[in-house]
């Protein structure tokens, strides 16, 4: 398996945060949302996925991967375990995220690994459509003087706790195989820019965002992240019996 | 190549252009998701390019594929390349394009969506987002249906 400590890092953060969006699915806010909602939480999977799969990692690796390791081995980001929030919040949330892949991607330039390069492109793809998603609805609330207090609000709390999204776990600082760069401030400084220029776009005032990250911590202390490990687990089945295939 | 191996080859192309999307009847190929298939003695590798990376329909089209060429020849093994390529509305084939106007779906070629039910461009956008990945909705004004286009990620979200 290829070690790419950030990269796998992040399939954590897609594969909770698609199962955090998915709740919306059901909570609807309307049911136009609710269709995107369940594409969007689908394409977090399949990016996920398909990033391990760039790690070299087979199918039933990645299976145990999110099915059977410990809480202590996962490496969320602290926005990314967030618990279940209001809706401004998680366009918040979202967005913040959404930023945060495309800069991810940006860097996975690879010469020598042309299939690692094909799928970062596939990612902007998928991710751009995302990423107008969230813009558009950033612009909904701006122009509600009744949400856009609110919503800034929201986008302050989110923003602040932004702080990991590119640090390495504690326990591994790197480098990773799968990044071009190995400088994870460059990232986490790029993606304050095109955060704020999004932002501001759409008539929020951005917040300050933290260019210099934090390293990951262990998901062990996480009461949203054992939620989620629990609800997912749970859906499997005691004795493995109902493997959907969902995670490939 | 011998007239042996190409007939093999013509039987397995003919076996697998008949394999239609888990969802939509329409063929894989027509629909620009089968780009070809390569035999080496007994082993089958078939090239897949799905319109998205997450289309849950991976699994079927797998097996699908799989019993197609195991119809052809039971001694044959079949591996699926999923290749990491956009799909592109431009890789339906003509015949692709009627089919799915036939049950109800438009594709958008760059141009505005047409109504696949009265041929109309007087239609409207409902959203980005729709019952599957690669499906976007719309609605037309002028007869009043509902209507799905296939859209690739690629393709500009204030078109159509």
């Amino acid at each position: 398996m290829i070690h790419a400590p950030l990269v796998v890092a992040w399939c954590d953060d897609l594969f909770l945060h698609g199962h955090q969006l998915a709740h919306w699915i059901t909570d609807y806010v309307d049911l136009e949302e609710s269709l995107a909602m369940g594409s969007i939480a689908q394409e977090h999977l399949a990016h996920a996925a398909a990033l391990l799969g760039a790690c070299e990692m087979s199918n039933v690796e990645r299976d145990a991967h999110v099915y059977q390791r410990p809480a202590s081995q996962w490496f969320p980001s602290e926005l990314s375990m967030l618990p279940r929030q209001d809706w401004p919040a998680t366009v918040a949330h979202a967005l913040l995220m959404n930023q945060g892949l495309l800069v991810l991607r940006s860097h996975m330039q690879l010469p020598d690994k042309p299939r690692v390069q094909q799928l970062a492109e596939i990612i902007r793809a998928e991710q751009n459509l995302h990423a107008r998603h969230w813009a558009r609805w950033a612009r909904v609330f701006a122009s509600d003087p009744g949400l856009c207090d609110e919503f800034t609000h929201r986008v302050a709390e989110a923003a602040a706790l932004a702080i990991d999204l590119f640090g390495f776990p504690v326990s591994d600082a790197g480098p990773d195989a799968l990044l071009a760069t190995a400088d994870p401030a460059d990232m986490q400084r790029q993606w304050a820019e095109a955060t704020t220029l999004v932002l501001e776009d759409a008539g929020i005032t951005a917040p300050t965002l933290p260019d210099v990250p934090k390293p990951r911590r262990p998901g062990d202390t996480s009461e949203p992240l054992a939620r989620v490990l629990t609800e997912l687990r749970w859906a499997r089945g005691p004795s493995g019996v109902n493997r959907y295939e969902v995670y490939r | 190549m011998t007239d042996a191996a190409d007939a093999a080859t013509g039987a397995l192309e003919a076996a697998l252009a008949k394999v239609e999307d888990p969802e939509i009847p329409v063929a894989l190929l027509d629909l620009g998701v089968l780009r070809g298939v390569t035999v080496d003695g007994t082993r089958v590798l078939v090239q897949i390019r799905p319109t998205r990376l997450g289309c849950p329909g991976r699994n079927n089209m797998e097996r699908d594929v799989a019993t197609a060429v195991k119809a052809v020849d039971p001694s044959l093994t079949v591996e699926v390349d999923w290749e990491l390529l956009p799909w592109r509305e431009r890789d339906v084939t003509p015949a692709g394009k009627a089919a799915l106007e036939e049950i109800g779906y438009a594709v958008l070629l760059g141009g505005p969506a047409r109504c696949p039910y009265c041929a109309s461009e007087d239609v409207r956008s409902d959203g980005e987002f729709g019952g599957a990945l690669c499906k976007v909705p719309y609605t037309c004004r002028a007869c009043g249906s509902t209507f799905d286009a296939m859209r690739s990620a690629l393709a500009c979200g204030r078109c159509g």
